[in-house]
């Protein structure tokens, strides 16, 4: 078998779900989807997301109409995502265990009248309906079907230019904005990738990145459209259990993150050196995979592919490079375009830059989301004339390979998630207790993230700064809690009020030190 | 349940605010909202200080469901 199928057919592709209920046709029986329940073949992965789309569109789910989804990763999540897809609807992908403010707020920035989800929610409006999903609820809806003959009509529905799935990303603003992906956007994205991994349905990877980014979601659409395997699990939280389902599994490669993959090489070194005796690859996402950490796998695991890419969830998988095939000294790149991307450093004025210049990055190409949701503003800023602004700063060597150096607005990098600053301080400043707020990027005090969340905060009145830290978690991801915060007596502010970013950042260090 | 098993169960259920009751062997890290990867290392810490003693790194990275907690401890404290 070979990436041929989908590589050629894909440009006639309308949906996603066409891509995938055609790698059905080929791949029937072979075992698509595995987790701690069970799993599922091609076929029956098929039926299982016909069931559910049925359901959505007899629920009043029609052509891109939202739905949240906020399932923990299993094959109950991707089949609940590509049900949603199936009945012409927009998923819109959320972490679980959200707080009853961020569900009103997902609620009321999508409009959603409907939400997928495997635990009960607080903050549920009365506008729209919470569905209780998990793996038994899609058996019953299989088990009800009255025939399993003739879906393909239920994934070909619908046109590339459809919206397919708003992907909230934190951005440089005070609110998390979605992004807009259309099914062609989408389906280009996955050209890209499978034509550069070389997907060829032989891949068997595990996917324990979260599925509702585009990096975790990404690895299973390319897998499903191929007809490769993806055992699934939600987190590195049993990283025993990860590793026992390398061996059991026969599993060829994993995406992972930098810290990952410090912890396997760190304190399960042997046990992972063992079980990964057959992965040949992983796919490493954008923040730096620390130079030694790499060197290091190289040399335990010499046939190892240590690919690392760079994307953003308006522009997924636009680098990519395999650093076994590089000198120590491009370590610290994150690779040449994908095929079908552009990429470029601009100056300020726009204008492109030579190479080795430090300038804006810039991404052309087919696989661009089509803007942010409700946010016209937001989307004339970073969208213009083909090309995605991206925020981030870099040199592109002459060679073509793209050294990332930063950002040109203040965003927090924690492990690759992107984390507004506004987001964390208007979140601080909900507090009654808190008068004011600055955050920036730090360096891990726990040593295990390359940069984390901090803060400093004026306190109106009295209180363990602790309580402050517990209070943003019900307003924010976890990522995005401030890991460190100091209470001061003002933050440093220029004349026209705007954060002298530069100082916050100074006196932050100042405050680490004393302590 | 041998008395040891028994003593975790307490410290357990007690640290994640859980019944003793769901504590079955093969509960782990991320099957309950209140066991996430955070308490987890809490957990492992309560463990040491109830129990007395100090589990090394080899000890703590073996440690994902109940049934290994019993036996951590078991190894390290007579009945």
């Amino acid at each position: 078998m070979d990436s041929g199928h989908f590589l050629n057919e894909v440009d006639g592709l309308p949906t996603i779900g066409a891509a995938i209920f055609r790698s059905a046709e080929i791949n029937g029986t072979r075992i698509a989807l595995s987790d701690v329940n069970g799993t599922l073949s091609y076929n029956e992965v098929i039926v299982a997301v016909h069931a559910v789309a049925r359901y959505l569109r007899l629920s009043g789910v029609s052509i891109e109409v939202p739905v949240i989804l906020s399932v923990r990763n299993s094959i109950a999540q991707v089949v609940c995502h590509l049900g949603i897809l199936a009945a012409g609807g927009v998923s819109v992908p959320l972490p679980t265990n959200l707080s009853a403010s961020q569900l009103v707020f997902y609620l009321e920035d999508t409009e959603a009248k409907f939400v997928l989800t495997d635990s009960v929610l607080e903050g549920m409006s009365a506008k729209a309906t919470s569905i209780l999903v998990g793996r038994q609820w899609i058996d019953d809806l299989v088990a009800a079907l009255p025939t399993t003959e003739g879906l393909e009509p239920t994934y070909s529905k619908g046109k590339r230019s459809q919206l397919a799935c708003l992907m909230y990303t934190s951005g440089s603003t005070a609110k998390p904005k979605a992004v807009r992906l259309t099914h062609g956007g989408v389906l280009n994205s996955l050209r890209n990738i499978v034509e550069y991994l070389n997907y060829n349905g032989e891949q068997r990877e595990a996917v324990v990145l979260p599925l509702s980014h585009s990096f975790g979601l990404g690895h299973v659409y390319c897998l499903l459209v191929t007809g490769g395997f993806a055992w699934i699990d939600d987190g590195l939280k049993r990283p025993k259990r990860f590793l026992a389902a390398l061996k059991e599994h026969n599993i060829t490669g994993f995406p992972a993150t930098p810290t990952a993959m410090q912890m396997l090489m760190g304190p399960y070194r042997s046990l992972f050196l063992q079980a990964a005796k057959n992965v040949s690859y992983i796919v490493v996402n954008s923040a730096p995979l620390p130079p030694e950490v790499t060197s290091e796998i190289l040399a335990e695991l010499p046939e190892m592919n240590v690919h690392v890419y760079y994307g953003l969830t308006e522009a997924s998988r636009s680098t990519f490079v395999n650093l076994s095939n590089e000198a120590a000294e491009r370590f610290r790149s994150v690779g040449r375009a994908t095929p079908n991307v552009e990429i470029v450093a601009r100056s300020e004025a726009g204008r492109d830059l030579p190479a080795g210049e430090e300038g804006e990055i810039w991404i052309a190409g087919d696989h661009l989301a089509d803007g942010y949701w409700h946010a016209a503003e937001e989307t004339a800023r970073a969208f213009r004339d083909g090309w995605l602004r991206t925020g981030d700063l870099g040199v592109v060597d002459k060679d073509g390979y793209l050294f990332l150096q930063g950002r040109v607005t203040d965003t927090i990098n924690v492990d690759g998630l992107k984390v507004s600053p506004l987001l964390v301080e208007e979140a601080l400043k909900q507090h009654p207790a808190v008068g004011d707020a600055a955050v920036c990027g730090i360096a891990d005090p726990n040593g295990i993230l390359n940069e984390v969340v901090g803060a400093l905060v004026v306190l109106s009145e009295e209180i363990d700064v602790d309580l402050l830290r517990i209070d943003c978690s019900e307003r924010l991801e976890k990522f995005m809690v401030p890991v460190l915060i100091f209470a001061v007596d003002e933050v440093p502010r220029a004349d026209s009020g705007k954060f002298v970013r530069r100082k916050v950042s100074e006196l932050m260090m100042r405050k680490m030190e004393e302590v | 349940m041998a008395p040891i098993a028994e003593k975790v169960a307490d410290v357990t259920a007690e640290f994640l605010e859980v019944e003793k009751e769901i504590l079955t062997p093969d509960l782990g890290v991320g099957d309950i909202p209140q066991w996430d990867s955070v308490a987890h290392l809490g957990l492992l810490h309560q463990i040491e200080k109830k129990f007395d003693f100090v589990l090394d790194v080899e000890e703590m990275i073996q440690i994902e469901i109940f049934e290994d907690l019993i036996d951590a401890v078991s190894k390290h404290v007579t009945a």
